[in-house]
């Protein structure tokens, strides 16, 4: 720059100089003085534009930004005045293309070191405490479920259907059977060697079922009672929730309005609560072993009621009945004592409520005895006492179709039996309804030859129900086509003693627990499970 | 069988016998390590987790694979979180998976950890077949 401004002050001297001599030279000179401002006002224009890009890269930039400013300037005084704008929009482009260029290189350096450093950010202490914080184990937990779902499910979408073949005719095969095994819910740790008590199906999600299973005798330290929730959608192995309980779980059942908590009956009287929302397995509310409450083994619980009032139903072994809110476990809310007419406690073994009832309900005791009894009324207490098993009662069911005029008014019952004189009864219907001889059984089965330990009506077909008794046996009963031998029947693999058995809310799965810790489900075939036109056309004409 | 020999097969594959020793000890210590041998029964051939950044926190194989895995999985990753963010902002991912002619790889996505399950598939093509 100096150079430069150097020049052009010795070129305005020598003009200077000759214009003393001769006056025709002040005219020259008043031109070449005119050039002088323009030119300096490009020079200052380009150097701003030239730091505003910045950083290290941006004097590189400058650098070239005069080089192209000494060759404009060039090109002016070559060209004239009018051809200033077009080199200066040229001047202004190269810049920037050169700016883009080296600015993401570093960038990218920066980048790559980074991330080499954060792979090795965490040391071993600051990694145990995370994985021992209770966020880490939550999310293991449910992570943990979420991947098992999709790695039991072995759906090959990669199938090749043209050898289809197989899979119909496994499909004729499956439904020529009428039972057929579709699973059993296992667990190495929790379902050993323990009883199954009870099982309940969940209202909320259809394809959960909950099975309460008694102590392990071969494991002591384990806890006594435990209750699982399996899923019968999904090929899992494992069970959904696992509750503890220090003592047997006798008796368990969904809480039908609230879709988290699992009630169970225990051997020591009390009833608990769990809540599948906390991550503990032990109860979250318990009732208290009191004098107000049950002290004897809870065999029977339900809940009955509506959306809006509802109540656990909970008898003992002593001939207790209470009534508990779900809201306040602490004292029952009515309690009434079973007591035949001579103030004598019956040992009430298994209870059921007809369809939609809350008052009435039948139950079954130890002495083989049935009994009707109700909650409220003038009546309240044990009303009717019908003819005697001869052995104690192990189930019983009523129909859950109330109205319906062909079975709906008979409950059944299964009892152990007794050989003795006396011809043997296994299985008798009783009519609910008061009536001539409804006292006594109207129909006894006596196709078993073992304990019948436990009776279930369908819940959708007005005829059918199931029995299993202890020798491995399942059998499924249609009234209106043979009352002398079941329909279906099948020994479940190893022949072990069942001990308990429900159907699925839809009537296409029965569903058994033996005294070996192992749930069955069995699949009916649809043509027994639903019930035929001719069997809802008579009871339609019936009802009419 | 296979449960003894995934143990073996872990074991080998760590080099420092003490890291070796306070894994196994602290493995037995809580419930999280009951899903892992779980997992492992059920043809499950690794499982990592790490924690949102992608940092790896546990692991059941060694330390050289789980970084070939991270390092491949964790772009893969947080591109499908901002594909699924940028479709919908309220929207998040959950859950992916990988299938292959040898195996799969199951993805979960959770707010704070990441859970990566590897796993075979000749065992169940063989087992289907026959």
């Amino acid at each position: 720059m100096g150079l430069v401004l150097i020049k052009f002050l010795r070129s305005t001297y020598s003009t200077l100089s000759g214009g003393k001599k001769q006056p025709l030279n002040l005219s020259v000179y008043n031109v070449q003085a005119t050039n002088i401002p323009p030119k300096e006002t490009l020079v200052y224009t380009k150097q701003t534009q030239t730091t505003s890009t910045g950083g290290g890269n941006g004097d590189v930039l400058a650098f070239d930004a005069q080089g192209d400013d000494e060759e404009s300037s060039l090109q002016n005084l070559g060209n004239g005045f009018t051809s200033k704008l077009p080199p200066g929009y040229l001047t202004h482009g190269l810049p920037t293309v050169k700016d883009v260029a080296p600015a993401i290189t570093p960038l990218e350096i920066k980048k790559e070191t980074e991330v080499k450093k954060e792979v090795n950010e965490l040391s071993e202490e600051q990694k145990q405490m995370i994985i021992l914080s209770e966020n880490f184990q939550r999310f293991v937990v449910r992570a943990g479920r979420v991947i098992e779902r999709a790695l039991s499910e072995n759906v090959d979408i990669y199938t090749d259907y043209i050898g289809g073949g197989d899979s119909e005719e496994a499909n004729d095969e499956r439904s020529h059977a009428r039972l057929s095994l579709n699973r059993v819910f296992y667990d190495e740790r929790w379902s050993k060697n323990r009883c199954i008590t009870s099982m309940d199906w969940s209202t909320h999600f259809p394809k959960l079922v909950v099975g309460s299973y008694h102590n392990n005798e071969e494991s002591p330290n384990e806890p006594d009672g435990v209750v699982m929730v399996w899923n019968t959608k999904f090929k899992k192995s494992t069970p959904e929730d696992v509750f503890h309980c220090q003592s047997a779980v006798m008796s368990t059942c969904f809480a039908k309005f609230n879709p988290n908590l699992i009630l169970g009956g225990t051997y020591s009287g009390q009833i608990v609560l769990w809540d599948n929302r906390v991550q503990k397995r032990t109860p979250i509310q318990r009732t208290p072993l009191s004098a107000a409450a049950h002290t004897h083994p809870v065999y029977c619980l339900q809940m009955v009621g509506t959306q809006n009032a509802h109540n656990v139903i909970s008898i003992s072994s002593d001939g207790k009945l209470c009534s508990w809110s779900l809201d306040m476990l602490s004292q029952p809310q009515d309690t009434l004592e079973l007591q035949q007419r001579q103030s004598k406690a019956i040992a009430i073994t298994s209870m059921a409520f007809p369809a939609n009832e809350i008052n009435s309900l039948v139950m079954g005791s130890e002495d083989g005895y049935v009994y009707s009894a109700s909650r409220h009324g003038l009546r309240s207490g044990v009303n009717e006492v019908y003819e005697r098993h001869l052995g104690p009662i192990t189930g019983i069911s009523t129909h859950y179709n109330q109205l319906s005029p062909d079975f709906g008014h008979l409950f059944l019952t299964s009892s152990i039996k007794i050989w003795s004189l006396k011809l043997p009864i296994s299985s008798c219907q009783f009519s609910v309804v008061s009536g001539i001889n409804s006292n006594k059984p109207l129909y006894s089965f006596e196709d078993n030859s073992d304990y019948m330990m436990d009776v279930a009506w369908s819940p959708v077909h007005p005829a059918l129900f199931a029995a299993v008794d202890g020798s491995g046996r399942l059998d499924l009963w249609n009234l209106n086509q043979d009352t002398e031998v079941p329909t279906a029947s099948i020994v479940v693999a190893g022949a072990p003693a069942l001990n308990r058995v429900s159907w699925t809310p839809s009537g296409l799965h029965v569903c058994i627990g033996d005294e070996a810790g192992k749930l069955y489900v069995y699949d009916v075939a649809e043509n027994l499970a639903q019930p035929s036109r001719d069997e809802i056309k008579m009871n339609q004409s019936d009802e009419v | 069988m296979s449960r003894s020999s995934r143990l073996s097969v872990t074991e080998t594959q760590r080099k420092s016998t003490p890291v070796v020793k306070k894994a196994v000890i602290r493995s037995r210590s809580y419930d999280g390590d009951a899903f892992v041998n779980l997992f492992a029964h059920r043809g499950a051939r690794d499982i990592m987790i790490l924690d949102s950044h992608g940092v790896p926190l546990r692991s059941t194989c060694s330390q050289r694979r789980t970084f070939v895995f991270v390092s491949n999985l964790k772009p893969l990753l947080f591109m499908a979180r901002n594909v699924v963010r940028d479709l919908d902002p309220s929207n998040d991912i959950t859950f992916m998976r990988i299938r292959s002619n040898m195996g799969e790889i199951h993805m979960t996505l959770g707010t704070d950890f990441i859970l990566i399950v590897v796993q075979k598939l000749r065992r169940l093509r063989s087992s289907s077949t026959s």
